[in-house]
């Protein structure tokens, strides 16, 4: 019997995720105005709901839920926002009472939130007068890889107050840049000149946006590294399937040792990662919440490493065709180094770890 | 500052028993022993056998063994956290050559005669074992080894040559494997035999190491007599034994605390060595990336561990799992202590070993004694990776499983 991965969180979400992800065509086109089917299904199966809860018709699951889901979404490269969508926003929103209605609505699939918390080269600046609110500065690396009702972001005012801002997305015009990731994720930014909201569009400001923010990147960071074991497991199971058909030399290519130890580096990390997550995601449905940014650090910076050497063996196992982006081990490859970036790198994690450790 | 400790959460239910294998370890073993442990010095037959004796008193002896031999009867968490506190507390691991290696063998393959005579002296601390596996010529390849056995009368006589045979020096007794037949597969003419080192014919001369310790001997075996009571299990059947012994090996649970252990003193280190500066160096911040990732790992490989341990309480333990733990455990102990190595600088790898000293003269020293004794860590802590199957061997075995051939 060959290699097959186990699940950390396996159920009914991870099973039906995966199902439906496996079923998923790629897409590089960008800024369709259309969710994709694969995107719609999710909105329709409630997964942006799942965090959030009962009172605003969610399902008041745990985060363990949501883990079933990234995981399995992993093992297929999914480029789909669901970390962002379904966990970092319902976590950004959770207990605001202006934020009320569009938890409602994202509950029942028919809006959807792209939270845009990177700061980027030119932060947003408002001014509050009266009932409005007035932006000029960029959002920076929206993910639209699907379309969104709502931005929700950071803005600063001139006494440096934050402000956390929610938008609707036809009430934010402006000229937008847009990109196609290396994991076929799509990005924009736009740049605000002068547009104005209502006044009740901030949720909250001040030192509660900061904790909010951190807490809710943290578990996205955390969400990352879940999809990133779920890409590790696949792209074990599809080398090894490789290696095993491939002929070369008139042997199969998983009979040479430097090939099959290097399988093996690929797996041991794949069981520590996975003993890893799996237990952080446990200890913060459990616990406290107080320590868990930096303990998801230390977990961050390690699967930033990890998955990306684990990438690269992917590839270079698979010779020429490991280049190739019809290749799923290749997208896998590719989706894992996407999340060894987004939501805070490698470096991002060790500053945030160093910077209490020695001063 | 705070360099987060990766296994600092707690188990509710177990909080109370924590608590008392806290206070155990803390009333119950000396200071001079922990002082031995706390700063890495080699831990020899004295210092284990204090310690088990405490442990044998209080009921403790033997946390991995069934209560029927005396054991604790513990559960998985309880096992564990056992392994943590003591740990923590700078307790010395207990010997595991009897606890751990022979004593679950003969266990499932002795005689009712074999578990009275040697289960109760490896739980109360007063006989000691060591293994006797390894020869010059088999290696990786063990199964081709040659010290031959051959029966006279009610005797097995032994002539042949181990190596590495670590305690040896200090050792009452041997678990060794020996050549009883040439016919068939080579793993079908071996057998396992209990010696005791003060049988005529055995000699043991210390091999000198690169880290100055006398940790290995080579063992001479000519014309030992040995009875055929001492033969475990059935004779040719030896490596099934040897086989059930080497998946425990790998699966010790201590390993990961100590680990865990020592990647807080590397962290105590470096924030020593940083401390008083100004601006944190590059090197500085080298370091504490490599101490991160290892923390980080020794996080994952508790998880590991743990899931390795249920397997094996159920029975379902494949061999992969516990060779997979076996090589990231010692790939990781060699980060950390290679991460010590270049707190401590070149100054230390300079002096290793105080020749002053040993011509017994008193000199006051400034150099810090527990970071010559972590060069001397480093040094033998290259053995981790060769010792108890070497890491190139244990991916064999994983590949096996993985590739399903
Ligand atoms: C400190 C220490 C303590 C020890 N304690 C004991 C003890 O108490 N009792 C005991 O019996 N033994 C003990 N050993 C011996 C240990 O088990 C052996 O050293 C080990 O099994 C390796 O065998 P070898 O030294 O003959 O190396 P070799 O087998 O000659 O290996 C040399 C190199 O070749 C590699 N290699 C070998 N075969 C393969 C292969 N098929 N594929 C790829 N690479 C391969 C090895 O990994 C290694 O890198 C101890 C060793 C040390 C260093």
């Amino acid at each position: 019997m060959t290699f097959h991965a186990t699940p950390m969180f396996p159920g009914d979400l991870y099973d039906t995720t995966a199902r439906v992800a496996a079923a998923a065509p790629v897409t590089e086109t960008f800024e369709s105005q259309e969710p994709s089917e694969t995107w719609s299904q999710f909105l329709q199966l409630g997964w942006q709901g799942v965090l959030i809860d009962e009172a605003h018709d969610g399902a008041g699951a745990s985060l363990g839920d949501v883990a079933a889901i990234a995981e399995a979404a992993g093992r297929h490269a999914l480029a789909q926002p669901l970390a962002a969508r379904c966990a970092v926003v319902p976590l950004l929103l959770a207990g605001l009472p202006g934020a009320s209605d569009v938890l409602r609505a994202m509950a029942a699939g028919e809006a959807s939130v792209c939270p845009v918390l990177d700061t980027g080269p030119v932060p947003l600046a408002a001014v509050r007068d009266g009932d409005r609110l007035t932006l000029n500065g960029r959002l920076h690396g929206a993910d639209l890889t699907e379309p969104a009702t709502h931005f929700v972001f950071v803005a600063t005012q001139d006494d440096g107050l934050p402000l956390l801002v929610l938008a609707p997305r036809d009430a934010v015009p402006g000229h937008a840049s847009t990109w196609l990731g290396i994991d076929g994720r799509q990005t924009a930014d736009i740049a605000l000149s002068g547009v104005t909201l209502a006044a009740s569009s901030v949720l909250a400001q001040g030192e509660d946006v900061y904790t909010r923010v951190e807490r809710a990147s943290a578990v996205g960071g955390l969400l990352a590294c879940a999809q990133t074991v779920g890409a590790i497991g696949a792209m074990i199971e599809q080398t090894i399937e490789y290696l095993t058909t491939r002929v070369q030399f008139g042997v199969a290519l998983a009979t040479f040792q430097a090939l099959r130890h290097r399988v093996v580096e690929m797996y041991v990390a794949y069981e520590n990662v996975r003993g890893m997550v799996r237990r952080q995601v446990l200890d913060l449905c459990e616990g406290p919440a107080g320590s868990a940014p930096r303990d998801i650090a230390l977990v961050k910076l390690y699967l930033s490493v990890t998955g990306r050497q684990v990438a690269e063996s992917a590839i270079q196992l698979h010779g020429g065709i490991g280049m190739s982006r019809e290749l799923p081990a290749a997208r896998l490859a590719m989706h894992a180094l996407a999340c060894s970036l987004q939501w805070g790198d490698r470096f991002a994690h060790l500053d945030r770890l160093a910077r209490p450790a020695l001063h | 500052m705070t360099i987060p400790h990766p296994s600092s959460h707690t188990l509710d239910p177990y909080d109370a028993f924590r608590e008392e294998l806290r206070q155990f370890a803390e009333s119950e073993c000396p200071p001079a022993l922990k002082e031995v442990v706390r700063t890495n010095q080699k831990v020899t037959r004295n210092e284990y056998r204090i310690w088990q004796e405490k442990l044998f008193a209080r009921g403790w002896g033997a946390p991995n063994w069934p209560v029927e031999y005396g054991g604790t009867g513990w559960d998985l968490q309880q096992r564990y956290l056992f392994e943590e506190v003591t740990a923590q507390a700078d307790c010395p691991p207990q010997y595991h050559h009897g606890l751990g290696h022979i004593g679950p063998v003969i266990m499932h393959f002795g005689t009712p005669e074999q578990k009275a005579r040697f289960l109760p002296r490896i739980l109360d601390g007063s006989e000691w074992w060591c293994q006797g596996y390894s020869e010059p010529g088999a290696g990786s390849d063990l199964a081709s080894l040659k010290t031959a056995a051959v029966r006279d009368g009610d005797h097995y006589v032994i002539n042949g040559q181990k190596i590495w045979t670590s305690h040896a020096q200090e050792a009452d007794m041997m678990y060794t494997l020996v050549r009883t037949s040439n016919e068939g597969r080579k793993q079908a003419g071996i057998s396992l035999l209990l010696v005791p080192m003060d049988t005529p014919g055995i000699e043991v001369r210390p091999i000198p190491t690169i880290d100055h310790w006398h940790h290995v001997n080579e063992v001479f075996l000519n014309d030992v007599r040995v009875p055929c009571a001492n033969l475990l299990g059935v004779e040719g059947e030896g490596w099934k034994c040897a086989k059930f012994l080497l998946d425990r090996e790998r699966l010790s649970p201590a390993t990961v605390p100590r680990l865990a252990r020592l990647a807080e003193q590397v962290g105590e280190l470096l924030r020593a060595r940083g401390a008083g500066g100004s601006a944190p160096s590059a090197s500085q911040h080298v370091l504490l990336e490599r101490l991160y990732l290892a923390q980080a790992g020794v996080a994952g490989a508790r998880e590991m561990l743990l899931s390795a341990i249920q397997e094996e309480m159920q029975g379902t333990l494949a061999a992969s799992k516990s060779s997979a733990l076996k090589l990231y455990c010692s790939d990781l102990s060699q980060q950390l202590i290679g991460i010590a190595l270049d707190i401590a600088g070149p100054e230390y790898a300079a002096r290793l070993v105080d020749t002053v000293a040993a011509t017994g003269q008193e000199v006051a020293s400034d150099a810090d004694d527990s970071l010559r004794q972590l060069i001397h860590t480093y040094l033998f802590y290259r053995s981790r990776t060769i010792a108890g199957g070497t890491s190139e061997v244990q991916k064999n075995v994983i590949a096996r499983d993985l590739f399903g051939a």
